[in-house]
């Protein structure tokens, strides 16, 4: 597979990955662009690019959000507009703001909802990519289930 | 619609939720294209080895080679902060000379006290190259720190027999600033 063609798979997953830890939409770009360099510049080949460049892009933002001194979005303006909003008799599911739920979350939750969801991994290969014990990662994953619900929950309440 | 549809379709829901920037796909690709590429002709690589090894020779390699930055800051703890992957430079071949011709210095920043007097280096490695501490860095930093990482293992003889004692580590990567050593393992 081409560089190019790696590019065209993963860039708008990583991207949104990105977006997700960081809430900021040019921090985002930057640091799928700097996960590409470096999966460019590793001097070892790569068996599943797009994992290892999921686990590049997580460090990256963990990285930001450390050097920053943040965990939580701090740029609401950061984020976009949904593209065309739902018809307003859609079923009441259809018109939750999935994402704008999760970025409510804790960084903890939101992660393992990400890579267990988005990136649908095991809850095993999660832990081990997480670095948490999978016992651990099953008892955090159903709190963020939880959380999750509850403001999905207060979300419709809210409407 | 229950949480559990919900998460089921949930990678469906982000992709139509989250709108990825329309020039994401061209920047990265313009930022691959920019990128410094290495001469593919082993000659090439030869000439400039054998001018690398002459420069050395002449004493001007360690003026040249970039200055160890984070020398004067305290050895950071792992947990405390991994380089800036975005800081890193990439590995390339003349790395290891460069990096011995200012090992001294390093080493004296970082050891300090006589004990650690005639010290020997017992490997300098790319970290990748390193079964397990290539591992540790990958494990606590990600693979693009530790594809510009290198391992320095030192052995300081006026501290034998304790195994512990007498053996270090460092941590370095090279960065847009200079030499940073980022850990101490022992």
């Amino acid at each position: 597979m081409t560089v190019e063609e790696v590019v065209a798979r993963h860039a708008d997953r990583l991207y949104r990955i990105a977006y997700l830890y960081l809430h900021d939409s040019m921090g985002a770009e930057d640091v799928v662009q700097e996960a590409f360099l470096a999966f460019v510049r590793t001097p070892r080949p790569v068996a599943e690019p797009g994992r290892w460049l999921a686990r590049v892009v997580r460090n990256l933002c963990l990285n930001r959000l450390r050097r920053d001194r943040r965990e939580e979005p701090a740029d609401p303006e950061g984020w976009p507009a949904p593209a065309s909003g739902p018809p307003p008799d859609e079923a009441v599911g259809r018109r939750l703001d999935v994402s704008g739920a999760l970025l409510r979350l804790p960084l903890a939750y939101r992660e393992l909802l990400l890579w267990r969801y988005y990136l649908d991994l095991p809850v095993a290969e999660l832990a081990r990519e997480l670095g948490i014990r999978p016992d651990a990662a099953r008892q955090r994953l159903a709190r963020a289930r939880q959380a999750l619900a509850a403001l999905l929950t207060e979300e419709v309440v809210e409407r | 619609m229950t949480t559990e549809d919900l998460l089921r379709d949930l990678a469906a829901r982000i992709d139509a939720e989250v709108p990825v920037p329309p020039g994401l796909r061209a920047r990265i690709e313009g930022a691959l294209a920019a990128r410094p590429r290495r001469p593919r002709r082993a000659w090439v690589w030869a000439a400039l080895s054998a001018a690398a090894a002459l420069v050395a020779a002449a004493g001007l390699y360690a003026a040249l080679a970039p200055e160890p930055k984070a020398l004067a800051n305290e050895v950071r703890s792992l947990g405390a902060a991994c380089p800036d992957p975005a800081s890193l430079l990439p590995p390339d071949e003349g790395d290891e000379a460069r990096l011995r011709a200012v090992l001294d210095r390093i080493v004296a920043a970082h050891y300090q006290g006589s004990e650690y007097a005639g010290y020997e280096v017992t490997k300098l490695s790319p970290a990748p190259e390193t079964m397990v501490y290539g591992d540790m860095v990958a494990n606590f930093c990600g693979e693009a720190v530790e594809a510009s990482t290198w391992v320095l293992q030192l052995h300081f003889p006026a501290l034998e027999p304790s195994a512990s004692l007498s053996q270090g580590q460092l941590f370095v990567t090279k960065t847009k600033d200079g030499w940073d050593v980022w850990f101490r393992y022992h």
